[in-house]
């Protein structure tokens, strides 16, 4: 069993708020983790850290036995839940930037998935639509060979034509030898994806498990026991 | 590194060729006002005067772009981009100096050309100025390098100290109209102390040492070129050696700060 994901005891915090309260997680290779909760749970804050966009406050946290930093960057392929390329950048030049600074970047993949997401090269990042981004986003994040994928909000403002063909995406190109954590609250569309399944509420792991024996012992869709457990969220 | 300037270059450049558009279109005007339309004339300076302060604002312009540069990245979404690269801080950093670097030589230049466009129609310089014009350069070479040295050293420290300012207050606040504040006063704050370390190193050490460019020591008038200098610069030698090393101290720091310390 390789553990590429590791938290232990891992806390963050901004002045007076905690954004994340002591948690503590695994994640084995050629696993998809499900981080689940509402807005402003402490999802995104756990995603930045382990794209080394954050500092810890305290605690342990190992990617591929790394501390988040220089050294996973090259190991880590993470789609943000905001637009981050540059303004004056065409589809083209999006795929060109990602191929020049990634050498596991492959361009003949994310040729394919553009032409999968019906996304036309020329575009200006500017003119696309919410969904047509996070297509791109998805595009330039999958076709990297990464170990450990970090899909924040992926179906996000996203129409569910759209989402079907992410998950399509997400599912095609995942690969036994990588592991990936998806954040969403829209968990009907894309439970099916879960291997191991984390709620968290307010900084804190309040849920995990693996997502069948989750179902199997609840007797409940994962995105039943969502509703159930964030319903006064 | 290079890539990543490519890019920093890339991402300014329709902004800065807009600015270089506008300066050149507004230096032409001022041209043909003084030459073809003569709204005023060569002799009151007064378009000498429209085309320095034009210089000046273009400079303004280029500076606060090198600025933002970073702190774009600091506050905004493409942060997420640059920050997440498997590049180093020093890469970043260096990246982001270069090119403001290079587009202020740019701006510098352009002004330059613009500006001696202005008085070339109303100068005559003859073949033995232009040859008497080479002859000084070659012969105070050394001073002419030593007066670009001293300016980019001092353009150099300018931008880290802002760097420096705007980096070490992202790294303990998230909030951009604070952080912008806070970053002021941590560049004016820095100012004084880089000042007050000067000051005491001087006066602790007070040695110092002569440089002599003995060959530009000279008052030479020819019809339309005047040139008057002193050949020797006395500079405290602990006080210098404090300013070589001072640009390293803020790039290491920065780039310590952007590689460990920032939240983004």
């Amino acid at each position: 069993m390789v553990i590429i994901f590791k938290t232990e005891n891992l806390t963050k915090s901004y002045m007076t708020k905690k954004a994340l309260k002591g948690v503590s997680i695994e994640l084995e290779k050629g696993k998809i983790l499900g981080l689940l909760g509402p807005n402003g749970s402490g999802k995104t804050t756990l995603m930045k850290i382990c794209a080394g966009l954050l500092r810890p406050t305290s605690g342990e946290i190992y990617i591929d036995g790394l501390v988040p930093g220089l050294n996973t960057k090259p190991v880590v392929s993470y789609l943000p839940d905001v637009n981050y390329l540059y303004r004056w950048m065409k589809i083209r030049d999006a795929i060109v930037f990602f191929d020049e600074f990634y050498d596991d970047f492959d361009v003949k993949k994310a040729k394919k998935l553009l032409e999968f997401m019906n996304l036309d090269e020329n575009s200006k990042v500017t003119s696309l639509s919410k969904g047509m981004l996070e297509k791109l986003h998805l595009t330039l994040v999958l076709s990297r060979k990464a170990k450990l994928y970090i899909l924040d909000e992926p179906l996000g403002g996203v129409d569910p034509v759209a989402r079907e063909k992410i998950i399509d995406a997400i599912l095609d190109n995942f690969n036994e030898d990588s592991s990936m954590i998806i954040s969403t609250h829209l968990v009907r569309d894309i439970e099916r994806l879960f291997d191991e399944v984390v709620f968290i509420s307010q900084g804190e792991f309040i849920l995990k498990g693996n997502a069948e024996e989750l179902r199997i012992e609840k007797g409940k869709s994962i995105d039943e026991l969502y509703r159930e457990v964030f319903q006064d969220a | 590194m290079l890539r990543l300037l490519k890019y920093e270059l890339r991402g300014k450049l329709v902004f800065l060729g807009g600015t270089g558009i506008i300066l050149a279109m507004l230096n032409l005007f001022i041209f043909l006002d003084c030459n073809v339309f003569r709204a005023y004339k060569y002799e009151e300076g007064i378009n000498l005067a429209f085309s320095m302060m034009l210089g000046f604002a273009a400079m303004i312009v280029v500076i606060v772009g090198a600025i933002t540069r970073l702190e774009k990245d600091l506050y905004s979404e493409t942060g997420y981009l640059t920050f997440t690269l498997p590049k180093s801080g020093y890469s970043i950093l260096g990246a982001k100096l270069l090119a403001s670097f290079i587009e202020i030589v740019e701006f510098s230049i352009l002004n330059v050309i613009f500006f001696a466009l202005q008085i070339v129609p109303h100068v005559h310089i003859s073949k033995s100025d232009i040859s008497l014009m080479f002859k000084l350069l070659a012969e105070n070479y050394r001073f002419i390098l030593f007066t670009l040295f001293m300016m980019i050293l001092f353009l150099i420290i300018f931008i880290l100290m802002v760097y420096f300012s705007l980096v070490s207050v992202r790294s303990f606040s998230k909030r951009r109209k604070l952080g912008k504040a806070a970053s002021f006063c941590v560049f004016i704050g820095l100012s004084i102390l880089i000042g007050f370390t000067i000051g005491l190193l001087e006066k602790a050490f007070p040695q110092i040492i002569k440089l002599n460019f003995n060959n530009f020591n000279t008052h030479i008038v020819t019809q339309n070129i005047q040139i008057d200098t002193i050949g020797e610069v006395s500079l405290n030698i602990a006080a210098s050696i404090f300013s070589l090393i001072l640009p390293f101290i803020l790039f290491i720091s920065t780039s310590f700060l952007i590689e460990k310390r920032i939240d983004i």
